[in-house]
């Protein structure tokens, strides 16, 4: 039903002329960071704002980098063919750890060295003191261990991301069979690592964001958010490889359509986790449990809640559903643009209530959202310095794991 | 016409394939000689072979998708109707229609409508079941679901031609056989049809007594399938046993008992008469046989009790909770209750209107007769006994007396001592009564003053 | 025949060093369309008088355990639950123990057939069919116990919404009633799902029937399928739509199970992990059901070359996986009962590792967690001694995974006086027992009467069942991965 296979040369999949992109992409980086800090200093909030919003920037990318490296993870720990045309590009996407890195001990883990609740209000020493509950977590949260924590995550995810897409570029030269094997071998262990990281730089980042909550499923909630935006990335930066010819014949619709099949199992399973979490806390209803849903579900966040409801589950589960969806490029691609979309209402809603709730006074069920400029130039910040590396990255290499010896079923790969 | 002849005899035309290239290949070429009445026959279902047979995409997944949000629909009413409209009980403080607790149900029946559409729709769409097929009788096309493959072309299809599709199908086959038409009747014995009917007959059986059960009526008790603790080995109340002698299957007190915190050795507290007086009845106040000289009422307050402020306290706050609400808050009668039966003209079915506790025949009783009116009521008044404590009964007299003490006070601004600002209040006969009045809260000053 | 299968227990499974080649899933040079059917169907059609002795000695055993069952469910509802050591304040005891277990075990039949399916895991068709019956039988015994704990059996229509003389409808607000909706929708589209696949492999009996009462029985079960391209084409579908329903279901039933726990407000039921964790736990016990039953019944069926030694590889790396994500909720719900800093639920988890019920906690944990670690090793994965036996410490721990839920946080209450400690009475036991009589009853007469392997499915992942006009290779069928191809090309 289909020709022969030809596997194709290193020289047609590499990928050249993207320094000038990337550059472009460290300059609007720069520039959005720089707005971003001047407005946040001129908003007079203690930089409140500014911290709030640089987190959903950042854990938004940071998201997808992590994504990423799930799927790399998984397609070893699995052993995978299908996916091989497809990997090197979610490899690419890690690439963006080590300036995260930087970003998060910049705006995240500097301030609360200082003692300034600029995103954490547990940062803050006269607040801890009013706060019995967190008092009590001070061995946990602290400026210290939150330091100590910070690093060994980004250690973690940079050694792992840096192992894989390393074995798999020498392997493009050597054709090394043995490197599958290695990597195989490794995947499990790394998938284990991966996974407490994962967890706790949520817990870290996201939950104790208001100290005295707790979810055991959060880090699950925000895993599930990471790899649907992450494929969505990958499908779109796919296209635009297949676009610039680098991945022309060698990706076909089966492809996307296993990412977009991917996509869809992953708006249930994130609908199913932020359902199973919100149902248990909302039956219960245990007043130290329940405020968090409280203020954004029924409070002037409510809007915000039911655009998830509908956005998040509703509407891509109807639209995903389809194959035809699935496997036309255009009409993926405009799907995958909406999941990022969402993803980012989604931690806008986790992150910005918090921003009112440890100031005094502050109510986030009766201040509701406050948009500022900052929130679009924070993401265009530190968008720019993510696709800065991941641009880098792919310049001058392979787009495509020339030398995995599954190549060829992948590329030959149809599904049922 | 030989061949037309032979058409209605053969049911169809049959070959055989040995592997999964050939039978593609003769559908291809059956495909394109358009034959619509044939199909392959396989043992699993062969890759790609619908695009060789032209086959049409099904339309199960839309039938599907169609019950599926029914499904959704009766899920979601079945829970509404249930609990928010029909039978409307609290739990644990949820709404009656709490939508996060009727997820998981309705996810369920979704689930339940579309996976039963699926297989069913199946069948339908594929007329199964369809147990008597002429190919059955074939011995050669029972290797079809083991290990060999097949393709009939059916003589029904308009373009039949025997010797057409038998040329058609020559290049791939290994084999070829005529089907011929299955005339022979009953496949399945005798005994078989025997007991199927009798199987379906007997699955009526409890159904029909279910419908008799809900029409029929029967004067017999109820049959005990399960007791359900109806009878169990125990002597009910009330009822004899030849075990004991008195022959009672319940024992009586024995002498002199007195049931625990029954003790009223203080007449005074308790019944509102000097020690050794004779214990009035449990009964309405009536002043006829109980006015007068033959009970020694108490004329201040028993030892027991203490007046003070605590007690007077106690007693507005007591009196506000029970007595109130008809005799108002002053006690010039004009409660709640008494201004709404004004409102109805409650005395012409024979409503005693609530009496002023500032009247001077209030005043007139001695506080052992207040307080056995509390207790055990007076004229159409019901007692409080069973509800007001003794010692907040005497606390209630103790609050009439100081509201019948502050109304005596002199009603010329001029007379009362220093900072006293005092303005009787209204009695019932200065009422005239309007709608609002009525419904005002009634006992307050506020009230009186509109309803002047 | 079964040339690259370890006839023994204990050695290698077949090399798997070459990564661009993957290895067929059913093994031996020769094999065949007819031969695959032989294999299974001859389980089948061998006469009664002369059935495999093992067999008879398992069934004997089994059909004794299933009327002692009877006995002791008739003794339960002559007496009343008193039987049970069920008492306050641990209302629940062994039977929702069991009835968690029994549900849990019948998760693996609808993930092989459902999940695998659609992630295109071919290695699946061997297992699967089993995989399926399995879970229906664990349904069946899931099932029995709530149906017997309610007390009164003979209202157990009352759990149904059905109009009646009392004019009261049940409480769609209570998770125990989204439990009687899940189970019921599992356990009857998981025998649709079963039923649907067995069909063809039916109407292959039905064709190779020897006798009437055969061709009868079967005849009338494979509803006069034909193996019609027609009907394949929509069948297909059904199959693929079942599956993609049935996978959502699987992980509704056992989260609706953790709800009856994690709604309630008693620590360390109370936590929002609980319905993945269920989840995860579930699949642990059911592959490891599935690799305790899968093992003998190849063993003594003369299936080395279906079920081979690959399958049993991947599945113990399921195990391992789903064992490690147990201990990953395990862990985290220690870490927030600290970090959320409400002291009943602290006071809830050390009282559950060195509290009275210390011994289940660490059996548990190391049935569960650290055991199946041993799996990181190719060389125990390929042991079927050292399988067999992780497989069944699983069952134990995740039993007691169960019990340790159940009756930990139920013995102590919030209030210290009412504090108490949970002994199961004989009748507890025996009734434990029982249901494992009751389901290898099922099993047994499964293994023996139908088509034990899905004949059908099996023949679509062999070499042969693709044209040469396509570009499949011989000798590649389809691998096992997240997402295994169809086919491969030579380079």
């Amino acid at each position: 039903m289909h020709g022969p296979i030809e596997i194709p040369t290193t020289d047609q999949v590499t990928v050249t002329g993207l320094s000038k992109p990337a550059m472009i992409g460290l300059g609007v980086g720069i520039a959005g960071l720089a707005a971003t800090a001047a407005l946040g200093t001129s908003a007079g909030d203690e930089m409140r704002h500014f911290g709030h919003s640089m987190l959903v920037a950042i854990v938004f990318f940071l998201s997808i980098s992590l994504g990423a490296l799930f799927f790399t993870l998984l397609q070893h720990v699995t052993s995978a063919g299908w996916s091989v045309v497809v990997r090197r590009v979610a490899e690419a996407m890690t690439a963006a750890f080590p300036i995260l890195g930087l970003l998060v001990l910049v705006v995240l883990v500097g301030p609360v060295l200082a003692g300034k609740p600029w995103t954490y209000d547990w940062a803050d020493h006269d607040f801890v003191v009013a706060h019995e509950l967190i008092q009590h977590k001070a061995g946990y949260l602290n400026a210290k261990f939150f330091l100590i924590r910070v690093i060994a995550y980004f250690a973690v995810w940079i050694g792992v991301a840096r192992f894989f897409s390393g074995q798999s570029l020498a392997q493009d030269v050597d054709q090394d069979k043995s490197r599958t094997l290695k990597m195989q071998g490794r995947s499990g262990i790394c998938m284990i690592a991966f996974g407490l990281t994962l967890t706790f730089a949520m817990f870290d980042f996201m939950m104790s964001l208001n100290a005295e909550w707790f979810s055991t499923m959060y880090g699950v909630y925000m895993f599930a958010g990471a790899f649907w935006s992450s494929l969505a990335t990958l499908a779109l930066l796919t296209m635009w490889l297949e676009k610039r010819g680098q991945l022309k014949g060698v990706v076909t619709s089966e492809h996307y359509h296993d990412i977009g099949k991917l996509m869809f199992a992953f708006t249930v399973f994130w609908s199913y986790v932020a359902f199973s979490q919100f149902m248990l806390y909302w039956y219960a209803d245990i007043p130290e449990e329940t405020y968090w849903f409280n203020y954004r579900v029924w409070g002037d966040w409510n809007g915000f809640a039911l655009l998830l409801l509908v956005g998040h589950f509703a509407i891509p589960l109807l639209g995903l559903m389809s194959r035809h969806v699935k496997r036309n490029r255009s009409v993926l691609a405009a799907w995958a643009v909406y999941c990022l979309v969402f993803h980012f209402v989604d931690l806008y809603w986790n992150v910005m209530p918090e921003m009112v709730n440890g100031v005094p006074g502050g109510d986030p069920a009766t201040t509701g959202p406050q948009f500022s400029l900052m929130d679009l130039t924070a993401m265009i910040g530190v968008g720019g310095l993510f696709a800065f590396a991941v641009l880098k990255r792919i310049d001058g290499k392979p787009a495509l794991a020339i030398g995995d010896p599954r190549l060829p079923e992948s590329m030959a790969f149809q599904n049922i | 016409m030989s061949d037309q002849k032979k058409n209605d005899e053969i049911h169809g035309v049959v070959a055989y394939f040995d592997d999964v290239d050939s039978v593609m290949s003769a559908a291809r070429k059956v495909r394109d000689a358009g034959y619509k009445k044939w199909d392959a026959y396989t043992p699993f279902p062969v890759h790609g072979i619908d695009e060789a047979m032209g086959t049409k995409p099904t339309i199960l997944p839309w039938i599907v998708l169609g019950m599926g949000l029914t499904g959704m629909a009766c899920g979601l009413l079945l829970q509404w109707y249930t609990n928010a409209y029909d039978y409307v009980f609290l739990i644990s403080g949820k709404p009656n229609w709490s939508l996060p607790a009727n997820i998981p149900v309705t996810f369920e029946v979704v689930i339940l409508f579309s996976a039963y559409t699926a297989f069913f729709a199946m069948l339908g769409l594929n007329k199964l079941p369809h147990l008597s097929n002429p190919l059955h009788k074939l011995p050669k096309f029972r290797r079809v679901t083991a290990d060999r493959f097949a393709i009939c072309v059916e003589a029904k299809d308009p373009n039949f031609d025997a010797d057409r599709v038998r040329a058609i199908l020559g290049a791939d086959t290994s084999e070829m056989e005529d089907c011929p038409v299955d005339t022979s009747r009953a496949a399945l014995p005798l005994w078989f049809h025997a007991v199927m009917a009798l199987v379906t007959c007997a699955t009526f059986i409890p159904l029909s007594l279910a419908v008799k059960g809900r029409f029929a009526t029967s004067e017999k008790p109820r049959y005990h399938v399960w007791p359900d603790m109806d009878f169990q080995r125990k002597r009910k109340t009330q009822t004899g046993w030849e075990g004991f002698e008195d022959g009672r299957s319940m024992r009586l007190p024995v002498e002199g008992t007195i049931p625990r915190g029954e003790l009223r050795d203080d007449f005074e507290l308790y019944f509102g008469v000097a020690q050794g007086s004779s214990v009035p009845p449990r009964a309405t106040y009536d002043a006829g046989s109980m006015g007068g000289e033959k009970h020694e009422w108490l004329q201040s307050f028993p030892t027991a009790v203490v007046v003070d402020e605590a007690l007077l306290e106690r007693g507005r706050e007591r009196y506000g909770i029970y007595c109130g609400v008809c005799h108002g808050a002053q006690g010039n009668g004009l409660g709640a209750v008494a201004l709404r039966a004004k409102a109805i003209d409650a005395e012409q079915w024979g409503w005693v209107s609530p009496k002023a506790l500032q009247s001077d025949s209030a005043k007139a009783y001695t506080n052992g007769e207040l307080f056995h009116i509390a207790s055990h009521g007076i004229s159409s008044m019901k007692g409080y006994g069973s509800q007001i404590t003794p010692k907040d009964r005497w606390a209630i007299v103790a609050f009439v007396r100081a509201i019948q003490a502050s109304q005596a006070l002199p009603k010329a601004p001029g007379d009362l001592p220093e900072g006293v600002d005092f303005e009787p209040v209204p009695t019932i006969k200065d009422v005239r009564l309007s709608e609002a009045s009525v419904d005002a809260p009634a006992g307050g000053t506020e009230p009186a003053g509109e309803a002047r | 025949m079964t040339i690259t299968d370890p006839s023994a227990f204990g050695s290698q499974p077949s090399g798997e060093d070459d990564p661009s080649v993957r290895p067929s899933l059913v093994e031996g040079v020769n094999e065949d369309f007819s031969s695959v059917t032989d294999a299974v169907a001859g389980i089948a059609e061998i006469p009664v008088e002369r059935t495999n002795r093992a067999w008879i000695i398992c069934f004997a055993i089994s059909v004794s355990l299933l009327g002692m069952l009877g006995m002791l469910i008739l003794h339960l509802i002559t007496t009343g639950v008193g039987v049970w050591g069920n008492n306050n304040p641990a209302y629940w005891g062994w039977p929702i123990v069991n009835f968690v277990f029994w549900v849990g075990i019948g998760h693996a039949g609808t993930l092989i057939s459902a999940i695998l399916f659609l992630t295109r895991q071919n290695w699946r068709t061997g297992v699967n069919r089993a995989a399926e019956a399995m879970t229906i039988f664990a349904v069946v015994c899931a099932g029995m116990f709530p149906g017997i704990h309610i007390g009164r059996v003979w209202v157990a229509y009352w759990l149904f919404p059905l109009p009646n003389q009392m004019a009261m409808w049940p409480n769609f607000r209570s998770p125990l009633l989204w439990d009687v909706f899940a189970v019921s929708t599992y356990a009857s589209v998981s025998l649709l799902f079963w039923y649907m696949g067995m069909v063809p492999d039916l109407a292959t009996f039905r064709d190779r029937a020897v006798n009437n009462t055969r061709r009868i029985a079967y005849g009338i079960f494979s509803l006069g399928w034909t193996g019609s391209s027609r009907h394949w084409h929509v069948y297909e579908r059904a199959y693929l739509l079942l599956a993609a329903l049935a996978t959502p279901l699987v992980l509704s039933v056992h989260s609706v199970v953790s709800f009856d726990f994690a709604v309630s407000q008693l620590p360390g039921w109370h936590t929002t992990i609980f319905p993945p964790y269920f989840v995860a736990g579930a699949i642990f016990s059911g592959f490891a059901m599935v690799l305790t039953l899968m093992i003998p019944a190849r063993q003594f069926f003369g299936l080395k070359h279906i079920i081979t030694m690959r399958h049993i590889d991947v599945m113990c790396r399921i195990l391992m996986a789903t064992g490690l994500m147990v201990g990953y909720a395990y862990s985290i719900e220690f870490f927030i009962a600290w970090y959320g800093g409400v002291q009943y639920e602290s006071f809830a988890f050390v009282n559950r590792a060195f509290g009275n019920y210390w011994w289940a906690y660490w059996i548990m944990v190391t049935c569960n967690v650290i055991i199946p670690q041993l799996f990181w090793s190719k060389k125990l994965r390929a042991n079927l001694w050292v399988v067999m036996i992780v497989s069944i410490t699983t069952n134990i721990g995740m039993w007691f995974e169960r019990f340790v839920i159940a009756v930990t946080s139920l013995s102590r209450d919030f209030v210290p006086s009412s504090w108490g400690y949970f002994s199961p009475t004989w009748v507890d036991v025996t009734m434990f027992i029982g249901s494992f009589g009751l389901f290898f009853t099922l099993f047994l007469l499964f293994l023996r009467f139908l088509p034990v392997v899905a004949i059908a499915e099996v023949k679509t992942v062999m070499p042969q069942a693709h044209a040469h006009g396509e570009d499949h290779g011989e000798s590649h069928s389809a691998g096992g991965s997240a997402a295994a191809p169809a086919s491969r090309h030579d380079a």
